[in-house]
């Protein structure tokens, strides 16, 4: 599956540059929504017709709540690291890492208090929800289930979702939802946080 | 962002209400896989034209491509191992670890 999304990808690169006229783009995040939309109507179906999903995750039970907190704590600690490998200002360099895939709304924050580190932050979050779309189904395989939402982050909620559910289980598909909404929320906590401590 | 996540948990929602009430026809249920890799290429392939047209991420790659790419593979690798160690930790069941053993 990994090739056939890196191909898939890469088709769309290469059209977007050279093939797809500019005036498009504006389209483009339309097509984008309606495609999400209808994929996560399709999970929803796929999750109706496992009726065992909801009482193996009661016996899970609130132990799910404890990834997206590792995920956070995985990619701050990443951030820390960052910035002795970059020589970067610690709190800038975590503002970039708490964005976790979300490349929008960090750059939107970032970008006023320094235009680099927000294109930084920008570029940053769009390979890493680029590296989720190509290594989720080999994380799946070789390593395990949980850790997709962990390469996912904020993704794993929406465009993430569909990639992860088809490479794991049904039961992940709802883990990964919950814990991509608190990912998300904490996005709009952290980044804001560190920006202000810049 | 908080009509977003609304509205994904009802698109959700809705499927999973009319799928556990059997309203979807056997020969849809059998065809939905096929469906949604169709779906989520056209996704991917949409999410690289918008890259590929994306006039800030063009003109800033060759700046600071390499920071950013660092960045972005420290982050994920972290964030990747702490799951793991808590996944070793904590979970068990099958369905929802996956993965190997080791």
């Amino acid at each position: 599956m990994t090739k056939k999304i890196l191909a898939a990808l890469a088709l769309g690169v290469i059209s977007g540059l050279f093939i797809i006229p500019q005036k498009i783009y504006a389209h483009t995040g339309l097509m984008m929504d309606i495609g999400l939309c209808l994929l996560l109507f399709f999970v929803g179906i796929d999750l109706g017709s496992n009726k065992e999903i909801f009482s193996s995750l009661k016996k899970v039970g609130f132990k799910v709540l404890m990834i997206p907190v590792a995920t956070i704590a995985g990619s701050l600690f990443g951030g820390i690291i960052c910035s002795i490998i970059f020589k970067m200002d610690l709190f800038g360099s975590l503002a970039v890492a708490s964005g976790m895939s979300w490349y929008t709304l960090s750059a939107i924050i970032i970008t006023p208090v320094s235009a680099e580190l927000g294109t930084v932050a920008f570029l940053t979050n769009v390979f890493r929800e680029i590296l989720a779309f190509i290594f989720i189904p080999t994380i799946a395989k070789r390593i395990g289930y949980l850790e997709t939402i962990a390469a996912g982050a904020a993704i794993s909620m929406d465009t993430g979702l569909p990639i992860i559910t088809k490479n794991t289980s049904q039961e992940l598909a709802v883990i990964s939802f919950i814990s991509g909404v608190i990912i998300s929320l904490s996005v709009t906590v952290l980044v804001p946080i560190f920006v202000g401590l810049i | 962002m908080a009509l977003r996540i609304l509205m994904y948990f009802g698109l959700l929602a809705v499927g999973w209400f009319i799928s556990s009430k059997g309203l979807i026809h056997n020969n849809l249920m059998k065809k939905i896989s096929g469906i949604q890799a169709v779906i989520l290429f056209g996704l991917i392939y949409v999410m690289g034209v918008r890259v590929g047209m994306d006039e800030q991420v063009l003109s800033s790659i060759g700046k600071i491509g390499l920071t950013a790419a660092v960045f972005a593979v420290v982050t994920v690798a972290f964030s990747i191992f702490f799951v793991y160690l808590l996944r070793k930790k904590l979970f068990s069941d099958k369905r929802i670890t996956g993965g190997s053993d080791d």
